[in-house]
């Protein structure tokens, strides 16, 4: 401590001493600088520790600043007789240029010796909370939706919206479903008012998009339909996407091949699927589509309730008497549709038991979905 | 979901089973089951999915037969016997035994010591050797109670299980002789298999056991699997062709000295049988076991033919005892199928009493309602020991009425559930000459057989007509039959009139197997919708076959197919039969074939690609997308502060809501967002941001055109007597809903408008160790949420104080609400609103937290768009050249000074001085960054401060430049505001 006192004193003593300037030819001029460059060589030599940036500041200032000597020197110059002046001229320059170069290597230095040592000492807890960046949250059917329509818009199917309060005609007569069909009863639609209804599916769409926008036709509808069921794999409202596809020659082959694109898309690989022979009023011949349980990949397992299998949706072959109430001629064209409920896959894919959770909007549950 | 038993299966077709090993008594044994790896996958590929099974008597192999060789009584209890019971091992086992009819010589079941026994509550006990009151008992023996049976105390005593007894489901002592030590549930062939099967809506034939035997038939031809068909082997008393026959002929019959006749007010056709000499004895034991293997009960012989009948055939049937029925006049009883009145009491077999509605149809005598029609049967006329006459009424039901009926009563029976399904009725007949020969076959007597009536029919009554529509009897019969239904549909399907039948005739029909339905079946069919050949031809035609198809072959190759009865109603087309092929031959075999399709590129409805990038936006700001059931409480508006539940257009009512409390779709998204926030509140969630993107919805069309008269009616909500003033609904209008289909008009179809709603509540900047304050979401962060959501559509808005007019202003913070516009050709257009909410609307949320939200009408978010194109020239879309200069002036302002009027000072300002040939820089930013009112600022005044930066855009500024710049701001604000530049 005693030599780092000692140091420091006798740098502030350099910076402070004052400084002859004065001189009356070239060699009393060399002796200045001679001395002048030893007094700059020792400050610049000062160990970092004994520095802090005032201290380097001024070591820049008492030698390049512009009262420092040197600048003296120079103004002094105009004493000397001319012949002398040149070579005077040049030895001042000599040290300057020393002094420059000098001067902002040490500062540098300087800097990154003492960037070093502030360095080493600003060390965080790494520990502490993140801030919260406060970025929202798709819902997950939202979120599985896109990851739906996208896949089969890629496929070449375009999206088209339809009514949700819907005419009975559409959302059951012409889809091959008469008076007295069990899914007209009270017990699973909502009603508006006699022949008004919440859809009960996103075929209504089909209907209307035949009889309004005309064949053939390659589309998907998306959207929110509505059943009177309320528990834990059922609400009121939750959406289906559905696809349907009308043109000459269409045959099963297509549905298949189609679906396996769709799902091979969905999945980013090939999926295992199986068709199990079905009923719907506006598909004949109908099928349940299952895909290869994801969780335990067909070994069985809660999630598929030891199946294998989970159910994605339902397909077939557009029934003829719907092509027939919607314009269409069934001799002529032929088409496919099929359609899932975006809720179901939603639940499997982000793990929720309660269908009905998805709809409480609670904040620290929907956060966590953030990665998904 | 149907419950199918293999036992009840395998009477119709051999079914394959495996070898199980088991062991019991220390011996392996093995034992022959159904094996369900082969009848299960078979079953779910051709469309009817094994969702489950259970195995009766799984569980209790150490439960075995066992016969008591000696009973003494227990040397220290009174109550108590000590039985040496031979259950097949060296030497008899002690077992102490508290039945009084436990005796020697007796066989019983006896629960060998490490057997689990079922409890009622669901759970096991374990049997363990012990000693009681010092005697050792090494298992117990067991009443059926006891193994998880039925017990009828009447037949079963209440001791333990005589299983010698046929009533009890017993076996005869040779058969049990040899079996000691064997489980009893194989020996008294209680064992089976019950699957849980999902029946497809159009085949209500699987509901039946035949019908699956049928199914399984044609599965094991394709798999090559042996089989054998087998048939119920009950001797024949009746034919169908003569039940057929004298239903079509007879009106009356005369049973035990009574004249019977049946009245029909309903249109819906039934028959009548009698039979003579019944007494009914408890059911033999393969009935018995069958029938409670399948969670039955066993009643009497009479009663569970008629429950057979229907498992086997799916065709219900009920038997009323005669001589309780009430006689109309001397020697003369009456049966009247009509509707019930209302508050009509009715006592079912259940023992419950019930008041009956005008919508249920039921079987009267001429007092009084004897059985709901197709749901459940009258207590009073029910058939027990003391009958000794019955009356068979087999009816066709009304499935909705049925499904109506039993959910108001609150009772489904298999009955109404084939109803429900709607029954085979072409196999009528057939079915109730089963029923006779059961009944026979199972009664110790020879009950006789007497004859069957038909119901004479009388003009539908007014109530009938309101429950069975005119069109369900026209779809089956012609019109000119409906006025002479005397008999049954299916006959009158044929599109014969029954009084032209000879008799003859009738016995034709009731022999033939019916086929009204034959069609072409070219052979080309099968590859144009399938795509592929995927099975020869003559092998499609095999399946058919021997799903009941009748099949000829044509010359052209192609081939005539006829539909079997059961298949009538869902079997019409071709592609009905190609289906039948393809789901036996399995849809997976299908080759997939690539769609190439004409390449017709359309574009998505214009709005869809919008709305989701306006919900992408709002939740990249931070919020949480929400989604909703789309209802809302009758007094949600109200609670908001609003006039009433019209105040944002007159909500639509539902008929028949599933949630009680919200029975009126929703008009905005709010009341439900402020519900999410209440919730997380309350959770411990302080703070948030939650949006939601939904259509809303209206009793009005775009012109404001009332749709439902009756809205709300049927719940007695009155929407409509506050009248809606469409004047000022604003963004609420129904004009600025989106037309969702193409149709050519909108007119009578209710609005739907799709709506974007955000909320914050609590703190915006919370205390953390990084902040040093906290602080709560305020009206400009909402506002700059919605401007920045609306630019990403290209929009710029606006915003203006939201007047008193504006329909949600009542639920609001008078002092921070705006209204947000946009042009729309040309002339600024209210998209909606953001704003804090009310403390008083907040408080009936149960909210205590700041809120700020917003709600925007998305059809006029899109008319925006469109004009907002146009005015993309105007935009910058060169990047700077140049640094910008930025200056920061304070001016004293009067309070009455807007943020708003000083900044367009300023603008003006600059705009006079900028531009080509004169300063040569652009406007980048004019923004009030700071507010002082107090020391050295007048009373009455305040210090803004601005910060204004320009950018260059030819070179970069001279100091003249700045110089005249700053003038001129300074002048402008002088001049416009009279504010002074502070010292």
């Amino acid at each position: 401590m005693t030599s780092g006192y000692t140091a420091a004193q006798s740098l502030a003593d350099l910076l402070s001493a004052s400084v002859q300037v004065h001189y009356a030819n070239v060699s009393e001029l060399e002796t200045l600088l001679a001395t002048e460059r030893k007094r700059f060589e020792t400050a610049i030599s000062t160990s970092f520790d004994m520095l802090n940036d005032t201290l380097a500041d001024e070591i820049r200032v008492r030698f390049s600043g512009k009262k420092s000597p040197l600048q003296e020197f120079l103004k002094s110059l105009r004493n000397l007789d001319a012949a002398e002046r040149k070579n005077a001229g040049a030895r001042i320059n000599e040290l300057r240029n020393i002094i420059d170069e000098g001067i902002t290597r040490f500062l540098n230095e300087y800097q990154i010796a003492a960037e070093n040592i502030r360095l080493a000492k600003e060390k965080v807890d790494i520990t502490l909370p993140l801030p919260d960046l406060n970025i929202g949250v798709r819902h997950p059917v939202s979120a599985t939706m896109n990851l739906l329509v996208g896949s089969l818009r890629r496929l070449g199917f375009t999206v088209v919206d339809g009514p949700e309060l819907e005419h009975d005609f559409f959302n059951f007569e012409a889809l091959n479903q008469p008076a007295d069909h069990p899914a007209r009863e009270m017990q699973d639609t909502m009603f508006l008012a006699s022949e008004w209804l919440l859809r009960s599916h996103t075929s209504n769409v089909q209907a209307h998009a035949m009889i309004e926008r005309g064949i053939p036709l390659k589309i998907i509808c998306p959207g929110y339909v509505y059943r009177r069921d309320y528990d834990i794999t059922h609400v009121p409202s939750f959406r289906q996407v559905e696809c349907l596809v009308i043109d000459k020659g269409v045959h099963m082959g297509h549905l298949r091949h189609t679906i396996n694109s769709f799902l091979g898309e969905v999945f980013g690989r090939e999926v295992k699927t199986r068709f199990r022979s079905s009923y719907f009023p506006f598909t004949e011949p109908s099928a349940e589509l299952d895909v290869e349980c994801q969780q335990c990949f067909g070994k069985g397992c809660r999630s598929c309730k030891g199946t294998g299998w989970s159910e994605l949706g339902g397909c077939g072959m557009v029934n003829r008497n719907v092509l027939r109430t919607c314009g269409v001629d069934p001799n002529v064209y032929g088409g496919f549709a099929f359609g899932f409920g975006v809720d179901r896959i939603a639940m499997s894919r982000y793990g929720f038991a309660d269908l009905r959770s998805m709809y409480e909007g609670d904040i620290p549950l929907f956060k966590n979905l953030r990665n998904q | 979901m149907v419950a199918i038993s293999l036992k009840f299966v395998d009477m119709f077709i051999t079914l394959p089973r495996k070898s199980v090993p088991y062991t019991v008594l220390g011996k392996q044994k093995s034992r022959n089951t159904f094996d369900l790896d082969v009848i299960a996958p078979l079953l779910t590929r051709q469309g009817f999915e094994v969702e489950g099974h259970t195995e009766f008597g799984a569980n209790l192999d150490t439960v075995v037969v066992g016969r008591i060789v000696d009973a003494k009584p227990h040397p220290n209890a009174s109550k108590l016997q000590v039985c040496q019971v031979d259950v097949g091992e060296n030497s008899p086992r002690q077992i102490v035994c508290g039945a009084l009819n436990a005796r020697p010589d007796l066989f019983v079941a006896v629960a060998i010591p490490g057997a689990q026994l079922p409890t009622p509550e669901g759970k096991t006990f374990e049997i363990k050797p012990s000693a009681i009151r010092g005697e050792e008992s090494l298992g117990m023996i067991c009443s059926r109670a006891e193994l998880g049976l039925p017990v009828r105390p009447e037949i079963d005593g209440n001791g333990i299980w005589e299983i010698e007894i046929d009533a009890q489901g017993g076996q005869p002592r040779t058969l049990l002789e040899k079996n000691l030590g064997t489980p009893i549930f194989d020996v008294l062939n209680l064992r089976d298999i019950s699957l849980e099967l999902n029946v497809l809506a159009n085949r209500p034939d699987i509901r039946t056991h035949a019908g699956v035997a049928r199914e399984i038939e044609v599965g094991f031809r394709m798999a090559n699997i042996n089989f054998e068909r087998k048939n119920l082997s009950f001797p024949s008393i009746v034919s169908e062709t003569d039940v057929a026959d004298s239903v079509a002929r007879n009106t009356t019959m005369t049973l035990s000295g009574e004249t019977i006749n049946a009245e029909n007010e309903l249109g819906l056709s039934a028959f009548f049988m009698g039979m003579e000499n019944i007494k009914p004895v408890p059911s033999p034991a393969w009935m018995r076991n069958l029938l409670e293997g399948m969670g039955q009960n066993s009643i009497n012989n009479v009663v569970d033919a008629s429950n057979f009948v229907l498992l086997a055939h799916g065709q219900p049937s009920h038997a009323f005892d005669l001589a309780k029925l009430s006689s109309c006049a001397e020697k003369r009883k009456k049966i009247l199928l009509r509707m019930a009145q209302e508050n009509e009491n009715f006592v079912g077999l259940d023992g419950k009493e019930r008041a009956l509605s005008n919508s249920d149809c039921v079987v009267a005598d001429s007092k009084e309602p004897q059985a709901v029609l197709g749901v459940i049967g009258g207590d009073k006329s029910k058939v027990d020991a003391s009958t000794t006459s019955i009356v068979i009424e087999i009816a066709n039901a009304h499935p909705v009425a049925v499904r109506r009926t039993s959910r108001r009563i609150g009772r489904l029976t298999d009955s109404s559930m084939a109803f429900e399904k709607s029954i085979d009725t072409a196999a009528r007949f057939q079915a109730a000459c089963d029923l006779v020969a059961i009944i026979t076959a199972t009664s110790p007597q020879k009950p006789r057989y007497i004859g069957a009536i038909h119901s004479t029919l009388l003009p539908q009554s007014e109530a009938a007509k309101a429950v069975i529509p005119q069109s369900y009897l026209t779809r089956h019969l012609g019109p000119a039959e409906q006025k002479k239904i005397a008999v049954d549909f299916s006959l009158l399907a044929r599109g014969k009139s029954v009084t032209s039948l000879t008799g003859n005739e009738w016995k034709q029909f009731a022999s033939e197997k019916i086929s009204t339905n034959t069609m072409e079946f070219p052979r080309a069919a099968l590859v144009s919708l399938v795509g592929s050949e995927i099975i020869s031809w003559e092998k499609s035609l095999d399946i058919l076959t021997s799903l009941g198809f009748s099949v000829t072959q044509k010359e052209n190759g192609n081939a005539l197919v006829s539909t079997p009865h059961w298949r009538w109603h869902d079997v019409t087309e071709i592609p009905d039969l190609v289906e039948e092929i393809v789901r036996v031959v399995g849809i997976d075999s299908v080759p997939p074939v690539p769609l190439t399709s004409e390449a017709t590129l359309n574009r998505d409805d214009e709005h869809v690609p919008l709305f989701e990038n306006i919900i992408q936006k709002t939740v990249q700001l931070g919020y949480i997308e929400t989604a909703g059931y789309h209802f809302m409480r009758e007094d949600d508006l109200t609670k908001l502060g609003l006039s009433n539940m019209s105040a944002l257009g007159e909500p639509i009512v539902l008929m028949n809501p599933i949630i009680r409390d919200e029975p009126v779709m929703h008009t905005t998204l709010i009341p439900d967002l402020l519900r999410k926030v209440a919730r997380n509140l309350s959770y411990g969630t302080h703070r948030g941001m939650l949006c939601h993107i939904c259509r809303t919805y209206q009793n009005s069309d775009q012109k404001g055109t009332r749709v439902f008269g009756d809205n709300g009616k049927m719940l007695g909500i009155d929407t409509h007597s506050s009248s809606v003033d469409f004047k000022n609904l604003a963004d609420y209008h129904p004009q600025h809903s989106l037309a969702y289909s193409r149709e050519k008009t909108q007119n009578q179809r209710p609005a739907e408008t799709p709506r974007l709603a955000g909320i914050v509540f609590g703190e915006h900047i919370t205390k953390t160790w990084q902040t040093s304050g906290t602080s709560d979401w305020d009206l400009h962060t909402g506002m700059a949420h919605v401007q920045e959501i609306l630019r990403s559509e290209g929009i710029d808005s606006c915003f203006e104080v939201m007047t008193n007019e504006h329909p949600f202003s009542r639920a609001l913070h008078p002092g921070r609400r705006v209204c947000v516009l946009a042009n729309i050709n040309n002339t600024p257009t209210v998209l909606g609103w953001v704003a804090e909410f009310h403390p008083q609307a907040l408080r009936h949320f149960s909210i205590n937290k700041t809120c700020v939200a917003f709600e925007i009408n998305l059809p006029l978010v899109l008319q925006a768009r469109h004009s907002a194109r146009s005015n993309n020239a105007k935009r910058v879309t060169t990047p700077r050249r140049f640094p910008s200069v930025s200056r920061d002036f304070a001016f004293v302002v009067a309070e009455a000074i807007s943020a708003c009027d000083l900044t367009s000072a300023v603008s003006n300002g600059l705009n006079l001085v900028l531009g080509e040939n004169k300063v040569a820089a652009r406007v980048s930013r004019v923004d009030v960054f700071d507010i002082y009112r107090g020391k050295g600022v007048e009373e009455g005044f305040k210090s803004v401060a601005v910060n204004v930066a320009i950018e260059p855009t030819e070179r970069t500024l001279t100091d003249s430049d700045i110089q005249k710049t700053i003038a001129a701001v300074v002048e402008s604000v002088k001049k416009s505001v009279n504010g002074e530049l502070r010292g």
